[in-house]
């Protein structure tokens, strides 16, 4: 929109009087094309708005500026040169066709804002983001950080990252430390790791906030441990300080209103060889701020959908082709971060294409492929590959089934499924575990939740006698076999797509998490159903089951069970 | 269900339903009873020089059903039941006078005794050569300024109070019951079902005192029975006999009211209640029957070997219901290999 446009529009709104071009810095600074300036009233003091706009206004919403914010005491969201923050960028949607209205109610936002300020009705904001008015320190660089918050002071392991300025810092804990390799992918020359401290501070502590753009000093950091520490920490920190040391790095974590935790740090270099600068006056030690960018899981993982409710699982996924290896990596993405996967086969050629490992992968075993990819993706899983059979991972001792929180059955094999069933239902009951198989021709795709109460299992489905599986969408006869050659006998294939194996694998998981949080209780069989025209094209027989609808398939959810069972059933 | 299972109760059922196009002699004898009957009203209306009393015959009972069963042993005889409609107005005759028209008809053969029973007359054969076999005439007024049609009741020396013209709608059970399913599928697992439970009880009680009757197993089949043709889960074509009798006899269980009595009405008029006649005791006694029935068959339900199922089922339904030989049943008939379009 052109100046002259905003301007009238502007004055048509009537929030400012006495509206005249601006000419302030901050609006070049932040990239708007132009700005004016005017006066009002809020909550009874007359305060100097300025309002600019990019071009694209008003695809983009205006932009406003507190111009005498020294006047009063510093509010939450107002920054150095007098912007407001009065939303995040991507929480409001506006309605392009009406311009004048977007600079009425933004501005009523901003007012909003301010009258808060004034009223000091959201000073916990400045804790809430503390982090974020820290990272305007001045000279401030980044530390990327793997640490659990603790009440207790506690010693930290830092390095350099890489040939960067950048800093990495770590509880003290040996997985912790190691993640250093998996984050920043340095298999070779391990880092020389020096030691710091992590500092809590007290609950409710009103430390300063940082003003944007000025340096931090020694005392400032002296006020902070002296006045915002518990009795005992101070007494480990003063331990901790009387060690000799050239260089420091301290990570303080402070508890927000809200419930999470601000980290940010310094780093200490130039210290005198005797005494450490923050038990007494050093003035060569040069001060650096330190912005943490999170890499702890505890933090990364509640940023994703569960959180961190699964941390404490372990999974064991038998088989990692196309259902497996998705399964394997939603696991992972919903926050189970120990995952061991079972599969003798190798990654060809043709697997590329609906396998989650693609042609980079090739030659490699799929359970050593999936884990390569799955540990460099995700940090801080990890990811057990057996390149063996189920049946050879048995008989070597290599799997402990005692071990698992659920196991997810993901071979498509019947045959070795039965088997399977039998085991687990032998050895360790009561754990959930998940058959997941698809039906041919992206016709569908089940998965069987059992072994979770004593009556339903992988058997039942097969308890017919004409060795069909009474849970498919095909029907027990068909004109033809569904294995088609693409180059002889040696590589036969059931042909379906990416997408019937990713939907069956996210249809698994979720049942998996449904299990873990309590929401099934009981064996069950959930299926989805795809399109049959190309299954029908073919000249193949849809079963029965298939002409149910979604609400008929899951009110017969529990109903697969056969009370004659030869493995479930009263023997 | 087994197929092995399901096959057993189809042979069951035809061990025990009773064919009557296998005894077309009786049928003859019922007709030629009828037709002495014809004889003898045209004779008395000839003396007595009034207008012919006509008469319309038909099939009722669970002859005309599809829910007889054979007797379970030889001594115990055949039943055939059949209605007589005359045209006839009620207030013109009582139901006394009508019953013993048909008496007197049929008292005059040294090859049959007839007999007054409440709600009609009964011939009973006892022949050489013939199945021991009785017919029950019952006799109603089809020629009434109401349109209805009524039974008559009551025999020569009953209570006057019992000797009545009691409303009734003698064709519309049989209606009723033949219509009461559309698929026939559905409708022959239902009149199996009425058989399985007559000869269920025929077994289980050996007096008359405290028996149910069939009928009242034919209204609560009429009102409570739930086919089972297809398999719930997969909607597989799965005729399941066993599956249904249990949930049948579950029905039947849920009937009995805090007071430990059964009840059911004739679904159609007079609508009374078909286990009037028991007293509390043998309601327990029916009831605890049926506990133990259940069991069997959830039993049998569980049971993975055919003839160990079946074993169970023969003590409830009696020697007609088979057991296939061991050899036959297990593992062994089932496919060891076969293809598969399972994948992951």
């Amino acid at each position: 929109m052109e100046k002259e446009n905003f301007l009238n529009i502007l004055q048509q709104s009537e929030i400012l009087t006495d509206v005249k071009e601006s000419v302030l810095p901050a609006l070049s600074a932040r990239g708007l094309a132009f700005g004016f300036s005017g006066t009002t009233e809020v909550a009874g003091y007359e305060v100097h708005i300025c309002i600019g706009a990019s071009t694209h206004f008003p695809l983009r919403e205006p932009i406003f500026f507190l111009l005498n914010h020294k006047d009063f005491e510093k509010i939450p969201h107002v920054e150095e040169d007098g912007y407001i923050c009065y939303t995040n960028d991507d929480s409001l949607v506006l309605d392009i066709g009406n311009a004048e209205g977007i600079i009425r109610e933004s501005f009523e936002l901003v007012r909003q804002t301010i009258i808060k300020g004034f009223l000091k009705q959201n000073l916990n904001d400045f804790y809430n983001e503390y982090e974020a008015y820290w990272a305007k320190l001045k000279n401030q660089t980044i530390v990327y950080t793997n640490i659990l918050v603790a009440d207790e002071v506690k010693g930290v392991k830092y390095t350099r990252v890489r040939e960067a300025r950048h800093l990495f810092a770590s509880s003290d804990e040996a997985e912790r430390i190691n993640s250093f390799h998996r984050l920043f992918n340095s298999k070779n020359s391990p880092p020389q790791f020096q030691n710091g401290l992590f500092i809590p501070l007290l609950p409710n502590a009103k430390v300063f906030i940082p003003e944007g753009n000025t340096s931090l000093t020694i005392d400032t950091i002296k006020h902070l441990i002296s006045h915002h520490t518990s009795v005992d920490n101070k007494e480990r920190i003063n331990k901790a300080l009387a060690k000799t040391k050239i260089d420091d790095l301290i990570i303080f974590s402070l508890p927000q209103p809200n419930g999470k935790f601000s980290l940010f740090g310094i780093r200490l270099k130039g210290i005198n060889h005797r005494i450490h600068p923050l038990l007494n006056a050093d003035t060569n030690t040069t001060i650096t701020p330190l912005r943490v960018r999170h890499l702890d899981p505890e933090y990364m993982l509640a940023r994703g959908g569960t959180g961190q409710t699964f941390l404490s699982k372990k999974v064991l996924v038998i088989g990692g082709g196309s259902v497996g290896s998705a399964v394997c990596e939603e696991i992972i993405k919903a926050g189970i971060l120990s995952v061991d996967i079972i599969d003798k086969d190798t990654i060809e050629p043709e697997n590329c294409y609906r396998h989650n490992c693609g042609y980079k992968y090739i030659s490699l075993k799929k359970a050593e492929a999936i884990k390569t990819k799955l540990e460099s993706y995700y940090p801080h899983c990890k990811v057990t590959a057996f390149s063996m059979s189920i049946e050879d991972g048995f008989n070597k001792r290599k799997i402990n089934l005692q071990q698992y929180d659920a196991i997810i059955v993901a071979t498509g094999n019947g045959t070795i499924n039965q088997y399977l069933n039998e085991v687990f239902r032998a050895q360790i009951p009561g754990i959930p575990i998940l058959f997941s198989w698809l039906d041919p021709y992206a016709i569908g795709g089940h998965c069987l939740l059992t072994n979770i109460t004593d009556k339903g299992c992988y058997q039942c489905l097969y308890q017919n006698g004409s060795l069909h599986n009474t849970a498919s969408f095909s029907a027990p006869t068909q004109p033809k076999s569904f294995s088609k050659s693409i180059s002889g006998c040696s590589s036969m294939y059931i042909p379906y797509g990416s997408l019937d194996a990713l939907q069956t694998a996210i249809l698994t998981v979720r049942k998996l998490l449904d299990v873990f949080l309590k929401r099934e209780e009981q064996n069950a069989i959930f299926s989805w159903k795809g399109n049959p025209d190309l299954f029908l094209s073919e000249g193949y027989n849809l079963s029965a089951r298939f002409h149910q609808n979604d609400e008929q398939l899951n009110s017969a959810k529990y109903l697969f069970l056969q009370p004659n069972c030869r493995v479930c059933g009263n023997k | 269900m087994g197929k092995i299972v399901q096959d057993q109760f189809i042979k069951f059922h035809k061990n025990i339903r009773l064919d009557m196009d296998d005894h077309r002699d009786v049928i003859a004898k019922r007709d030629m009873l009828i037709e002495e009957v014809r004889a003898y009203l045209k004779k008395m209306c000839d003396e007595k020089k009034i207008k012919l009393i006509r008469f319309e015959s038909f099939n009722q009972g669970s002859y005309s059903m599809s829910t007889g069963i054979k007797p379970i042993k030889d001594e115990h005889d055949y039943d055939i039941d059949c209605g007589l409609l005359f045209e006839i107005d009620k207030d013109k005759y009582t139901s006394v006078q009508v019953k013993q028209w048909v008496f007197d008809a049929l008292d005059s053969n040294q090859f049959r005794t007839v007999e007054w029973k409440k709600a009609c007359i009964r011939v009973q054969y006892k022949q050489e050569g013939l199945p021991r076999f009785h017919v029950d005439f019952a006799c109603y007024s089809n020629a009434n300024n109401d349109g209805k049609v009524y039974l008559a009741k009551g025999k020569p020396k009953s209570l006057l109070e019992d000797k009545i013209w009691e409303v009734s709608d003698p064709k519309k059970l049989r209606d009723l019951i033949n219509n009461r399913f559309s698929d026939d599928e559905e409708c022959s697992q239902f009149k199996r079902e009425i058989r399985y439970m007559k000869r269920w009880k025929d077994k289980q009680f050996s007096s008359k005192d405290g028996k149910p009757t069939g009928i009242a197993f034919t209204a609560l089949a009429y009102n409570g029975f739930v086919p089972s043709i297809k398999d719930q889960f997969s909607w597989a074509v799965d005729i399941n006999d066993l599956k249904a009798t249990k949930d049948f006899v579950n029905y039947v269980l849920n009937q009995f009211g805090w007071d430990g009595r059964i009840r059911v009405s004739l679904p159609v008029p007079p609508g009374n209640d078909l286990f009037i006649k028991m007293t509390d005791q043998q309601c327990k006694t029916f009831k605890e029957k049926l506990e133990s029935l259940k069991d069997s068959l959830i039993a049998a339900e569980k049971e993975a070997d055919p003839h160990e199922a079946c074993e169970i089922l023969r003590k409830q339904f009696g020697d007609d219901f088979p057991v296939p030989p061991k050899e036959d049943t297990g593992q062994s008939r089932n496919r060891a290999v076969a293809g598969t379009s399972e994948s992951a």
